[in-house]
């Protein structure tokens, strides 16, 4: 008898997904979250679980965790007070950014505040060269001065990061060392130690970000540690990272900042699961939430990755699962401006007070009313029960802007969803042209609670024919952490010229790294074969971005730049449709992945029965500027092989599923909803 | 409008992505860092007669939203079939692109034999031939010395390349492949365009989709009009000055009359110095809506209407009036290359007429000039001679009307990038010594302005070349407004601090010896708001955070601190109490010297000189008239001007 638990935090419910190893049945669950008692959420979840599943507690032999207490902490700035020191005549480093702001076209734009007042930073006298050649050693005495300054106005922790610490960190280990010595009731984090990559003011951001959560996700990780021992689980905490890996709660104690994107980047490793067992090559995922619509990309199951993304405006230097964010979401509001013209968004909702109908004293019209006005919400249960629409709240909300408009509530109602709807397209779009692909090739997966219910519409809009509905979408990011791999990235920035006569310097550099990230995969132990992956930033000399390429362990044996260039300009030739095989290329930096599988998930099959489904009645659904009749059914129902067509709606426990008119659906034998466009 | 509510928005956010969908495939297929690193392009989504509906957002330049094509799609020999792609770089045909380096071009969509829309953009080429590098410099004359002109001509007919014209365009630039590399990421993203707006047809039907980009174009034009009936009516003039109208040139006067009546606005910029005898003329060819003199109403309405449509329809409500061989509506064939450092001028003249309408509702002068630093030397490292951005020095934006003006950048500068230090030092021969926020720099006021940027660097590289373009706003100020001071102006220094230290005031091109310290410090945003009436608190925190001087506070807020740092109350209340109150415009000591000698007799007995002259002569002229002026420190300028008026030459 074995179990294993994965739970994932969001904005208003707490999901859990059950792995019961002996029947190999999967039990999924939703409580409410208890922002005020953190790790509360967790107990209760667990308590139900071992009520209505039949749980053993001390049968569990995994629990990985996801949460969101991280980037709260940003968003909501309710993080610690910091120091930073960094390299004399460089102070304005957070104030400057990058310069370049959001809505270059206001007179009024801002960058956010950084989370390091001015008066907190301090210059330390020291500098070192590009080659990382000391120019000035650190000053003991502009460490003492500042550590002063910094103890004055009540600093909790410190942060050095100097400048070319990419390339030789010993200015930040001295002063690191210093301040030990000299304050050791203070936290420190070097710029170079959270993660060494070349540009101060994104790795300098990124340390920042570190500490600035580092004592609440402490504080937080000891609470869910102690909820789960007196719940009588001995299984370690694992958490889930930005990255879809996880790590020991031991190493996120430090490594804050990889898992502030835990919740988005499993959700799409729990997509992933679903899209390579389903056999799907290329998958668009749509994760709509109640502020957002999240879109990702999946390449055989495999998510795409980046650097870049952003927290509360800043930018995060760690490798992490690309997804962009749309403003449209389930709570997003809908009005009329000046103009008479239709908008929803950007304005939302959120959870609080959330959508009209949900009765908490949101009073205006959200997406989430307009669904339930055109009868798509409110045919089943919503959030496992957890919410009782009011769809007198939604006529309430939506009046005026019907009567503006000169409709009925419904007719509105579905102008809502369209204008919702075509606003989503606008990332996806920008999304594709980045990546070159076309919406023909893909397959949308809607999840999360109110992605079934637009998956199909918005598949329409961008011209996507198939939709692929996961047995559990509401859950899906609990799926994730269940089956997200034990996960450790490193990286070195070299900046040299992808020259033969370069090669042992880039292969130490490999080799170093590689011995760092497997170094840490064995000290967060856990059973199974672990795997290296490797890979290079390079360039064409003068270029201002890189391009990861992927590199074999078996390239590194022997000098082989031109190998590794060949496969460059092949790479560079796939991602911008051109290449220059006779420009010189630069190694600016390399990254390894070591990582020990996750136990697979069993992904259960059943035999297909083919079979027209009835419906268990018929309902009135508001699509295409009229009332038409539409089959209800229940997804418990659709078994595999089991056929259906749109208009018609499948109600589940945590979410909602539109089959418009026009596509047909039937269950594959995973128990997914393939719908496809006639 | 002829399309409803819903579905109009629904078509806007269609055509919006289409146009995303354009802009992210040029970047990406475009070869040149200077597009990836500048994003120095535009993309439209333009209406059967060329007039722009729908721009990108995310991506690109900010000068062209409401850009009306319609002249130069008519001046293409030939007539358009489908598969034609047409472009052109001619400053003086058409007026759509307005230096030589960059190139427009557009696309018509045909459907079932008749043009419903076309696709364009337009590209900045780094070099396109001519007398200098990268072709644009202060010291050119004419635009052909600007490099390749190409007048609107079809690239493809009807589908197949046009040879000839490429291989005209590859013989006259200096790094060919590259240029082409940027012209074929062009080609796709108009090519993506004409794909999308056919997606459109499809889904919409022909007729709402026609229907829908007129609606769009009305849509625009009545958030505009709803905006400008929110002003007062009235006539608002404005003066703003570049430093030079050359290297080592005069004042550059730049006039503007704002006449603002219901829900129109007329912007006459008579009284506008002549055309330039340098690089700095802005062909606009008397285009009453020409773009590059909306820029700064683009960034108005914006701010009045946040989120506002741009497209055509928002420039309809104004009407632009520029008399032909002033700076802003130049004769050919005046040098344009460096029309960028008036258009930041054009943007602060429109800022300061409208901050006259709704000074409750506008912020004082930003900063206004960005110095684009970029050093030429053989690097150590590679062996290679190479030109290294060094960064943009932005200064802040004004005070606003709810805060005090953004620090280091902000405004109409706010779309500029920086390097990373350590990326700089690792490809050029350059040891950054400092770069940060300048304190003292921000014009003081209730809110105050943004503080300046300051960089100092130093090379060891005796072959090391550094330019700065459009450098500006050393000698008039960013203005304040309501009681607001100037912020500072910009500086450029050689060895500060030093016995050798020497001003280099707008210089552009500068051979530092090894070893030698350049400090460059943009100026500074302007204050907004009588800076006594600034609540202490604010002055203090600015102390605390290093962004103001205890002397300063002293000096321009009444604010006294102590050796600690803590407030002394009485001796504030009563430096306060001293304080003279003030209220309106300042422009700063400089401009208030200039307008002492230069009064507006003596300008307009220079207008009324210089409209006796034909064009080509004004230039030469008006460098005779200020020497002249110069000179007599004892007369007045209007005396001066007036001996210089001669009858109006005879042709023979």
């Amino acid at each position: 008898m074995a179990w294993r638990v994965g739970v994932d935090i969001g904005g208003t419910f707490a999901d859990f997904a059950a792995l019961d190893l002996e029947s190999g049945r999967l039990s999924t669950l939703k409580v409410l979250t208890t922002p005020t008692a953190p790790g509360e959420d967790v107990a209760a979840g667990l308590r139900r679980l071992v009520a209505d599943e039949k749980l053993v507690p001390a049968a569990v032999e995994r629990f990985v965790h996801g949460t969101t207490v991280g980037v709260n902490t940003i968003i909501q700035r309710r993080g610690t007070r910091l120091a930073l020191f960094t390299t004399a005549g460089f102070t304005d480093m957070l104030e400057l950014a990058r310069l370049r702001m959001p809505d270059p076209y206001s007179l009024f734009c801002e960058r956010p505040e950084p989370l390091v007042p001015r008066e907190h930073v301090f210059g330390i006298a020291e500098r070192m060269d590009a080659e990382g050649q000391t120019l000035t050693a650190p000053d003991v005495e502009s460490v003492k001065a500042a550590l002063a300054a910094a103890r004055a106005a009540g600093c909790e922790g410190i942060v050095v990061s100097f400048l070319h610490a990419w390339r030789n960190d010993a200015h930040e280990q001295a002063v690191a060392t210093l301040l030990a010595e000299l304050a050791p009731e203070l936290f420190v984090f070097r710029g170079s130690e959270v993660w060494p990559a070349i540009r101060e003011y994104e790795r300098t951001t990124t340390g920042v970000l570190n500490a600035y959560v580092h004592p609440r996700i402490d504080a937080y990780l000891e609470r869910v540690e102690g909820q789960l021992k007196a719940a009588g689980i001995a299984a370690p905490l694992l958490l889930t990272t930005s990255a879809g890996g996880t790590m020991t709660a031991q190493r996120g104690r430090r490594d804050c900042v990889g898992m502030l994107l835990s919740g988005t980047a499993s959700g799409v490793v729990g997509a992933g699961v679903v899209a390579k067992a389903a056999g799907v090559p290329a998958v668009l995922t749509l994760d709509v939430g109640g502020t957002s619509a999240d879109v990702a990309l999946l390449i055989d199951g495999v998510p795409a990755f980046g650097s870049g993304q952003t927290i509360g405006e800043f930018p995060l230097a760690i490798p992490t699962v690309a997804v962009i964010s749309s403003g449209q979401g389930g709570g997003s509001i809908a009005h009329l401006d000046a103009q008479g013209v239709l908008q929803v968004g950007p304005e939302s909702a959120g959870s609080t007070p959330g959508p009209a109908c949900f009765g908490r004293g949101g009073a205006r019209c959200t997406v989430t009313d307009a669904a339930l006005l055109c009868g798509i919400l409110g045919q089943g249960e919503l959030g496992f029960g957890a919410i009782a629409p009011d769809r007198s709240l939604s006529e309430l909300a939506i009046a005026p802007i019907a009567t503006a408009l000169g409709v009925d509530a419904a007719s509105a109602a579905e102008g809502v969803l369209k204008v919702a709807i075509s606003g989503m397209l606008v990332e996806i779009d920008k999304l594709l042209a980045r990546a070159g692909l076309h919406a023909s090739e893909l397959v949308l997966m809607p999840f999360g609670g109110a992605g079934p219910m637009l998956g199909a519409l918005l598949a329409e809009t961008a011209g996507i024919r198939r939709v692929l509905v996961p047995p559990v979408p509401g859950t899906l990011c609990a799926l994730g952490a269940l089956a997200a791999d034990l996960r450790r990235d490193t990286m070195r920035t070299v900046l040299l010229p992808l020259e033969d006569a370069f090669w042992s310097p880039i292969a130490e550099g490999f080799a170093a790294i590689a011995g760092e990230a497997e170094a840490a995969l064995a000290e967060m132990g856990g059973a199974g074969e672990s795997s290296l992956q490797m890979a290079a930033d390079l360039r064409y000399r003068g270029q201002s971005f890189e391009l990861e390429v992927p590199v074999a362990s078996g390239l590194l044996e022997k000098p082989s730049a031109e190998a590794l260039a060949s496969l460059f300009h092949a790479a560079h030739e796939e991602a911008f449709g051109h290449s220059d095989p006779g420009a010189p290329v630069e190694v600016v930096s390399l990254r390894a992945a070591a990582r020990r599988a996750a136990p697979p998930v069993p992904m259960p099959r059943r035999p297909l029965v083919d079979a027209v489904i009835a419906p268990e009645k018929t309902i009135q659904l508001r699509l295409e500027g009229g009332w038409r009749e539409a089959g209800l059914y229940r997804r418990v129902q659709l078994h595999p092989g089991g056929r259906l067509s749109g208009p018609a709606i499948v109600t589940q426990s945590d979410c909602t599923v539109l089959i418009p008119a026009g596509w047909n659906a039937s269950t594959d034998e995973l128990g997914n909803l393939v719908m496809e466009h006639i | 409008m002829r399309t409803d509510p819903v579905t109009l928005q629904v078509l806007r956010n269609h055509c919006r992505a289409a146009a995303e969908s354009m802009a992210t495939t040029l970047y990406r297929t475009a070869h040149s860092t200077f597009v990836k690193e500048t994003e120095d392009f535009t993309i439209q989504l333009l209406d059967a007669q060329g007039k722009t509906c729908a721009v990108p957002l995310d991506l690109g330049a900010t000068w062209y939203p409401g850009v009306d094509y319609e002249a130069a799609i008519a001046l293409v020999p030939g007539g358009y079939q489908p598969g034609d792609i047409a472009m052109t770089s001619d400053p003086y045909s058409g007026y759509l692109s307005t230096h030589s380096p960059d190139t427009n071009m557009w696309k018509p969509v045909f459907h079932e034999g008749k043009i419903i829309a076309f696709a364009g953009g337009h590209i900045h080429n780094v070099d396109v031939g001519g007398a200098v590098p990268a072709s644009l410099s202060r010291t050119l004359t004419e635009v052909h010395q600007e490099g390749l002109r190409i007048p609107p001509s079809k690239l493809y007919h009807a589908g197949r390349l046009d040879e000839t014209l490429l291989r005209t365009i590859q013989t006259n630039v200096r790094v060919p492949d590259q240029n082409w590399g940027d012209l074929k990421a062009l080609v796709a993203a108009v090519n993506t365009g004409e794909r999308r707006i056919l997606d459109l047809v499809r889904r919409f039907g022909v007729a709402t989709l026609v229907d829908g980009l007129a609606d769009l174009l009305d849509y625009g034009e009545k958030q505009a009009r709803a905006v400008l009936a929110s002003l007062p009516d009235g006539t608002y003039r404005f003066t703003d000055y570049c430093d030079e109208d050359g290297v080592g040139g005069d004042p550059l006067r730049l006039n503007l009359t704002l006449r603002i009546q219901g829900d129109s606005a007329e912007l006459d910029f008579t009284g506008t110095d002549p055309q330039t005898l340098c690089s700095m003329n802005v062909p606009t060819g008397g285009h009453p809506r020409h773009s590059l003199l909306l820029v700064g109403v683009y960034y108005v309405l914006s701010a009045l209407h946040p989120g506002i449509t741009l497209n055509f329809g928002t420039t309809r409500p104004f009407t632009c009036i520029t008399p032909e061989g002033s700076v802003v509506n130049p004769i050919a064939p005046a040098a344009v290359g460096m029309r960028s450092l008036t258009c930041a001028r054009l943007r602060s003249l429109v800022f300061g007429a409208f901050a006259q309408a709704a000074p409750e509702r506008l912020p004082a002068a930003p900063a206004g000039s960005s110095s684009i630093l970029n050093l030429a030397a053989e690097n150590t490292r590679t062996g290679r001679r190479s030109i290294a951005a060094i960064a943009p020095i932005v200064g802040g934006g004004g005070g606003m009307p709810h805060r005090d003006g953004t620090d280091g950048s902000g405004a109409d500068a706010a779309y500029l990038k920086n390097s990373p230090i350590e990326i700089t030092e690792a490809e050029a021969p350059v040891r950054i010594l400092r770069y940060g926020l300048m304190p003292d720099t921000g014009g003081p006021g209730a809110h105050r302005g943004g503080l300046a940027t300051v960089l100092e660097f130093t090379t060891d590289a005796p072959d090391a070349t550094v330019t700065a373009r459009n450098r500006d706003r050393s000698i008039f100020q960013p203005w304040g407004i309501l009681g607001g001071k100037p912020g500072a102006p910009s500086s450029f220094t050689l060895n500060p601090g030093t016995p050798g230290e020497k001003d280099l005031g707008n210089t552009d091109l500068l051979n530092p010896a090894p070893g030698d310290v350049v400090r460059i410090v943009s100026p500074g945003g302007g204050g907004r708001g009588d800076p006594a009436t600034r609540p202490v608190e604010a002055v203090l925190r600015d102390l605390r955070a290093g962004r103001l001087s205890p002397a300063a506070a002293k000096e321009d807020y009444g604010v006294v601190v102590d050796a600690t740092g803590s407030l002394d109350e009485a001796a504030t209340t009563a430096r306060r109490a001293g304080m003279t109150q003030r209220d309106g415009f300042d422009g700063g000591r400089t401009r208030r010297a200039h307008e002492a000698r230069w009064t507006e007799e003596a300008y307009a007995a220079f207008g009324r000189l210089m409209a006796s002259q034909p064009p080509a002569w004004r230039g030469r002229l008006k460098r005779q008239v200020f020497a002249a002026v110069r000179a007599t420190p004892g007369r007045s300028a209007a005396e001066v001007v007036a001996e210089f008026a001669t009858p109006r030459p005879r042709r023979a």
